[in-house]
């Protein structure tokens, strides 16, 4: 579950508030928890337990990614001026550019937030499309080879995986398949008072 | 005479919809904005989905030519984001006559395709979005890396930029009290599932929205797919449980729902939150059979009696009462039409 005030963070909280009677509940990330708690009054612990295990188990990531957060603080795009510091506080990045200039603190926070960090979907339309799987793949394949050689075998099983679903693109690509419409499932029924 | 059509596993789904982040790969994205830039998206978007083959259907809004109440309405009716509105003095919006394609420009991304339909029809809104994806990056190229796929302005978007998503209608599992355990089950498989109106685990109308969470490691297909399967199984769920419910005590069942219809077809004062308890009961007695209104019919009457929509319906400033006054007497008048058929 995302932090609902960032949204990119994932949220280790559950904030429960009572302003004027009604009872509001948040799941938040510890960064916008701490903003809340210096705000509102009132916080409800009965829930303690939780907060507490999921701060442990969430605990290291977080570490790793404020030390590579504080490191990249100062990192200034140069196509479009954002810094990465101003980026952390609003949530947005300020162009394609930016995505190389932070490459990687995002590396690590797409990896937290998507529990990966290859693309598996379509590519641009147009005639490149096949060609840019294939490249896709070719290089995932040197990284398979690589990661197998290292015997980093997690690695190696996450690479397998995004080999296989390019190559499942690329044969639907090539048969001119677009998206396929999957078994039907129970569509075209009519049912129900359909004819009133 | 009217003609409904119902959608797929409309008893639960009131509908299914998908939408695509997008971004120019050469234009700065939205905290860089300018607004010399974002008419230049306007410009660009315009241009290509005008040309396209079905460009002619669709009508073009800037959110700062609309008033208060008739933004409230797009955004009731789930034609745009409440996002748009967050970018009121940039943002535009193209929709399709059907409703069911919509391009919102300069919202948190420079654009965001959007397929909805009603009932269970996630893979068609989806081939909706894509297509018009397709037509426009062909002309002007997005912000795509090999890597992470399409860029996003928020990194919880980057990848297919795909965010997909049902709405629910569930009052026999709310009623069951075990909505608890299908939140956590869904959660377990990387959906997200929050109630449509209000906070947290309390769902105005019994209305849920279940999505994806995230967008990069997974293709659009598999994305559908898992969703779709999800749902599946959570209509089976809540069909089980009306069931169930109706076996326990059918005359105490359709007591409570119908008394709920007694309400909204003589009540002079109807505020929203009564209204989506009240709508939830006749939703849940029409697809029960124990009254003869269309589902469809009943949707749209719910989005039209929504605060914005009954606003643009009077078509001038109301106060709180006058609301009230407005809803209840469109209410007597078009359920009174839906039975009449």
């Amino acid at each position: 579950m995302m932090c609902e005030e960032c949204g990119i963070r994932p949220a280790n909280f559950h904030l429960v508030t009572i302003i004027n009677g009604e009872r509001v509940e948040r799941n938040l990330c510890p960064t916008c928890m701490a903003k809340h708690q210096k705000q509102l009054p009132g916080i409800d612990f009965s829930n303690l337990a939780g907060i507490l295990n999921s701060i442990l188990s969430g605990n290291r990531d977080e570490e790793e990614q404020a030390k590579l957060d504080a490191e990249y603080e100062m990192c200034t795009c140069e196509q479009c001026g954002m810094t990465y510091a101003e980026f952390q506080k609003g949530g947005m990045l300020g162009c394609a550019n930016c995505y190389k200039a932070f490459k990687t603190p995002l590396t690590a926070l797409l990896q937290r937030v998507h529990g990966n960090t290859q693309h598996a979907g379509r590519v641009p339309g147009g005639v490149h499309s096949g060609t840019s799987i294939r490249m896709n793949i070719d290089r995932l394949r040197q990284k398979l080879q690589k990661a197998v050689a290292d015997e980093e075998y997690e690695q190696a099983a996450k690479l397998r995986d995004a080999i296989r679903a390019l190559s499942i693109q690329l044969e639907r690509r090539e048969g001119d398949i677009k998206v396929q419409p999957q078994a039907r499932l129970k569509t075209e029924r009519g049912e129900g008072n359909g004819d009133v | 005479m009217y003609e409904y059509v119902m959608a797929p596993e409309q008893d639960v789904v009131i509908s299914s919809r998908v939408r695509l982040s997008r971004n120019y790969e050469d234009l700065p994205f939205s905290p860089k904005l300018t607004q010399e830039y974002a008419e230049e998206v306007i410009e660009r978007t315009t241009e290509a989905v005008f040309n396209t083959e079905n460009g002619a259907a669709f009508t073009f809004l800037r959110m700062a030519d609309l008033e208060e109440d008739a933004r409230s309405r797009l955004v009731e009716h789930h034609l745009i984001s409440y996002d748009l509105l967050k970018f009121v003095n940039r943002s535009a919006a193209m929709i399709s006559s059907a409703g069911t394609v919509t391009v919102m420009l300069n919202e948190e991304d420079h654009i965001r395709f959007q397929g909805l339909l009603p009932g269970l029809q996630l893979e068609r809104s989806a081939e909706m979005a894509l297509k018009l994806d397709e037509a426009v990056g062909e002309k002007y190229p997005f912000a795509f890396d090999h890597q992470w796929g399409f860029l996003a302005a928020s990194p919880a978007n980057t990848g297919t930029g795909m965010r997909a998503s049902v709405i629910l209608h569930l009052p026999a599992l709310a009623a069951s009290g075990q909505m608890g355990a299908v939140m956590q089950t869904i959660a377990k498989l990387g959906l997200t599932v929050r109630g449509l109106y209000g906070d947290g685990s309390e769902a105005r109308g019994n209305l849920y929205q279940l999505s994806n969470q995230a967008t990069l490691g997974r293709s659009e297909e598999d994305v559908i797919r898992a969703l779709s399967a999800a749902t599946g199984q959570v209509v089976e769920h809540e069909r089980n449980m009306r069931e169930q419910a109706e076996k326990k005590d059918m005359l105490q069942l359709q007591d409570g729902l119908m008394r709920s219809w007694g309400e909204l077809m003589y009540a002079r004062l109807m505020n929203v939150g009564e209204f989506m308890k009240r709508y939830s009961d006749i939703r849940y007695a029409a697809s029960m059979g124990y009254l003869h209104a269309p589902l469809p019919a009943l949707d749209a009457l719910m989005m039209d009696v929504q605060p914005g929509s009954i606003g643009v319906r009077a078509g001038k400033l109301m106060s709180p009462r006058e609301s009230e006054i407005l809803r209840a007497k469109t209410l007597r008048e078009e359920l009174k039409k839906l039975v009449a058929e």
